[in-house]
């Protein structure tokens, strides 16, 4: 798989010195779903509009498909689809009328357009009203039809900037569907933006952490959470003799700690090392009789790692200010 | 190179988008049509009746001031004269339509973008930044010409109607009139529409835009609009007027594109 998108040291200073994005760089390859995570104002926005082409970093450089997002937009602007926190439709115009013609402007003739933007709206259950106009679609409806504008030119790489944000659980829930819908149908690399943490660790391939315009954390689900924390939870459940069991296993090098969970028959450790712990527990357990019925490991989920990068860089990046 | 089909596109999809709109169809039409055709028709007409030389100072002490405006001005009568003076002073108006109409639409076409939050979707599309402005201006420009041209030829049919009997020839199109609407109107619509233009890409709203052009535009061309009619007059002027709006038109473009700013359109959604 080749690089997606690279960016170097990429920083951008609004008048008279605000700093929206500062310095940042990172990799993303080509079929990866990347959330890019942070607060109100953190850097997300101004990240995806430099790398849309919508504005020019004051520093640094990027490339998006190989494509050089200063030195050729337009070829880039022809390759992406971008959807903003906002539709970006026609509202007098109706479903068929604003695809068709952004279609049309990406290079596709009327046939092309027209079988593209059918096939499109029968795949996204958008058939019935694709002549009513845009204006009289709800909030949820206009996302998802803003997400088929987008993506109405077959490109290989999107950019949606927080795209469920202001829905309603069912709108939201519509919308994530759709955009795994693209994510599965055409291979394509997406670039999100979301305050929606669960919706971000259902769908992404790597996560980006963001404050301050300062790129805090980048890394799969799995790295970010080894990053955060060295301890790890596994939960094993037995038939009976639970407390014996947890006496004898709390003694073992690498176990931490141990206590037994509400239902009685569960005992929750944290480990040193996962890999190299959960096997001699596992054995010492099955040599002295224990009759386990589950052994799991506890995901530490991501609204987890997330606070704790965002609790750890606050001190850093208060710090840095002071 | 300009990317012919792309602003095609771009000028059908804000022709679609306006003509669904019954406020801009009737800004368009109703109020240039009085204008351009109601007043010097009135004019005209109320000339055509009014008695000559029965007082002291009667009309032909105004059109003996003039320089000769036909080859047979001379041998015309003080009736025909005075109507074809007024007939100038209606193509005046009709040079109005291009201004008024752009006054009202032109003035929406890139601060709209931005108050119907479509911006960002037209920012990210494959066009630059001549190209989106070409469609902007194009988008006013064309029905405007359009709706100018029909009603030029209104115009000629009704003087002719008037003057006929007086001059016993047809009066329109002359070669002056031809060369006011073919090159003159046209190029005074490019020059106001990009300056409109212009002033919708730099502020932050609509109404902005129209107060703007209201302060700049307006009273700029009632000031010029005297002169127009001396203008009219003498085929060389016209010739000097064009050569200067095209001087104009080419140095507004010029500005219109260096002031068109992606980030300060992006800076205020």
């Amino acid at each position: 798989m080749g690089i997606a998108i690279e960016a170097k040291e990429l920083s951008k200073v609004f008048p008279p010195d605000i700093i929206a994005v500062n310095r940042i760089s990172f990799a993303i390859k080509e079929g990866e779903i990347f959330s890019f995570l942070g607060p109100n104002g953190a850097g997300k926005t101004t990240t995806v509009r430099l790398l849309t082409t919508l504005l020019r970093p004051t520093s640094g450089f990027a490339t998006v498909y190989g494509y050089d997002i200063l030195k050729n937009p337009q070829e880039l602007r022809k390759n992406m689809g971008v959807l903003t926190d906002r539709p970006n439709l026609y509202l007098r115009l109706s479903a068929r009328k604003n695809l068709t013609f952004f279609a049309k402007m990406y290079g596709l003739t009327h046939e092309e357009a027209t079988r593209r933007i059918n096939e499109l709206a029968k795949q996204f259950d958008l058939l019935k009203r694709l002549d009513s106009p845009a204006g009289s679609y709800s909030k949820g409806m206009k996302q998802k039809l803003g997400i088929l504008r987008a993506m109405v030119h077959s490109p290989p790489i999107m950019f949606l900037d927080e795209p469920t944000a202001g829905l309603d659980p069912l709108a939201q829930s519509s919308v994530r569907e759709t955009i795994e819908m693209v994510a599965a149908d055409l291979d394509t690399t997406i670039f999100l933006t979301t305050h929606n943490l669960p919706e971000a660790e259902k769908l992404s391939t790597k996560i980006g952490v963001i404050d301050k315009g300062i790129l805090l954390t980048i890394g799969s689900t799995y790295e970010l959470q080894s990053k955060v924390s060295k301890v790890s939870k596994l939960v094993i459940t037995c038939k009976n003799k639970v407390s014996e069991y947890q006496k004898l296993t709390s003694k073992i090098d690498g176990v931490i700690s141990t206590h037994i969970l509400n239902n009685g028959s569960s005992i929750e450790f944290e480990l040193d090392n996962m890999n190299i712990t959960t096997p001699t527990i596992v054995k010492t357990l099955v040599d002295s009789g224990a009759s386990i019925l589950e052994v799991r490991p506890v995901k530490k989920s991501l609204e987890d790692v997330y606070k704790h990068i965002m609790d750890s860089s606050n001190g850093v990046l208060n710090h840095d200010a002071a | 190179m300009m990317q012919l089909k792309l602003i095609w596109e771009l000028i059908k999809k804000d022709w679609a988008e306006a003509f669904r709109s019954k406020q801009i169809l009737l800004s368009t039409t109703i109020l240039p049509l009085l204008l351009a055709l109601g007043v010097p028709v009135i004019f005209m007409l109320s000339m055509s009746y009014a008695p000559m030389g029965t007082t002291d100072i009667g009309f032909d002490v105004f059109t003996d001031l003039l320089p000769p405006i036909t080859s047979d001005w001379n041998q015309l009568s003080d009736k025909a004269q005075i109507l074809i003076i007024a007939s100038i002073f209606g193509q005046v108006f009709l040079l109005l339509v291009p201004v008024m109409i752009a006054s009202f639409v032109s003035a929406d076409t890139i601060v709209g973008e931005k108050e119907r939050q479509t911006i960002e979707g037209l920012l990210i599309l494959p066009v630059t930044d001549s190209e989106i402005l070409l469609a902007k201006i194009s988008s006013t420009l064309i029905p405007v010409l359009i709706l100018t041209s029909i009603m030029g030829i209104l115009y000629t049919l009704i003087v002719d109607f008037i003057t006929f009997p007086y001059l016993g020839r047809l009066y329109l199109p002359n070669f002056q009139f031809i060369l006011v609407m073919a090159l003159f109107t046209p190029l005074l619509g490019f020059g106001t529409t990009t300056f409109i233009v212009m002033i919708s890409s730099r502020v932050s709203s609509t109404r902005d835009a129209q107060q703007l052009t209201g302060f700049f535009v307006l009273p700029a061309l009632f000031l010029i609009t005297g002169q127009l009619i001396i203008i009219f007059i003498n085929i060389w002027l016209i010739i000097i007027g064009i050569l200067i709006l095209g001087v104009f038109d080419f140095l507004t473009y010029k500005l219109a594109l260096s002031l068109f700013n992606r980030e300060k359109l992006m800076s205020q959604t």
